[in-house]
């Protein structure tokens, strides 16, 4: 399916919640998948911040909310998490949360290249990651 | 919007000095290791040390490490909401 059949608000939810479920359920597997993990959980919270975006900005998709924002792709993807962040409203509040050192410490650090990882990780660092997510992931429900 | 917020990050200290305190705090800490205090999306700061010590830690550990660098400084919280990334790196990662 193409990528834009993703691109509307309930969608980004929706696949912000189930990622992150996705996200628990690979780590469970154990260290083999840790790293796919990783990945799904930060993709999680990508999700659960474009949504968020999109309702605050009045935006229908992401294309939209791209060019409300004056964003370009390098940036999104470079910076991902921290410039969609950034731009939200909320932003003010979360860097004086205290999610702020689960997000600083890890969650930020989630990159997209990660599905290209072919190493292996310690099953204790996805826990660690997917701990900060659940803890991010649980604030922006509470706050947004 | 970026290069304006650069200017300062509160009414207290500049961006470069809060980027200086931060570099000083962990060169002390770490006087041999790799210390990178650089710049993130708009006026944010991203803190890198790479470094042996973390070889046997947990990432919980290796956060508290930072982290208490961090707040040995004399940072107010606004100050410390700056630092977007805290990335401590053990070289065993990387190879």
């Amino acid at each position: 399916m193409a990528r834009a059949d993703y691109q509307g608000v309930s969608e980004q939810r929706k696949a912000a919640f189930k990622r992150k479920r996705d996200a628990w359920a690979l780590h469970k597997q154990g260290s083999l998948h840790a790293r796919g993990a990783m990945y799904l959980g930060g993709y999680a919270v990508e999700c659960k911040l474009k949504a968020i975006a999109m309702e605050i900005h009045r935006c229908r998709t992401l294309a939209q909310l791209a060019r409300k924002l004056g964003m370009e792709d390098s940036q999104i993807y470079t910076h991902g998490l921290e410039a969609l962040a950034r731009n939200l409203p909320l932003y003010p509040r979360l860097q004086r949360s205290s999610v702020w050192r689960d997000f600083s410490g890890f969650v930020n650090r989630w990159r997209p290249s990660w599905r290209y990882d072919p190493n292996d990780h310690r099953s204790a660092e996805s826990e660690a990651f997917l701990q900060a997510v659940d803890r991010v992931y649980h604030w922006l429900d509470s706050n947004q | 919007m970026g290069k304006t917020l650069r200017k300062s990050s509160s009414k207290g200290r500049s961006r470069e000095q809060v980027k200086r305190i931060l570099h000083d705090a962990f060169r002390h800490r770490f006087p041999h290791d790799t210390v990178d205090i650089s710049d993130g999306y708009e006026d944010n700061v991203h803190v890198l040390v790479v470094s042996r010590e973390f070889d046997a830690m947990s990432e919980k550990e290796k956060q508290d490490v930072m982290w208490g660098v961090i707040d040995s400084t004399p940072l107010n919280d606004r100050e410390k909401g700056l630092i977007s990334l805290v990335f401590p790196v053990s070289p065993a990662e990387i190879k």
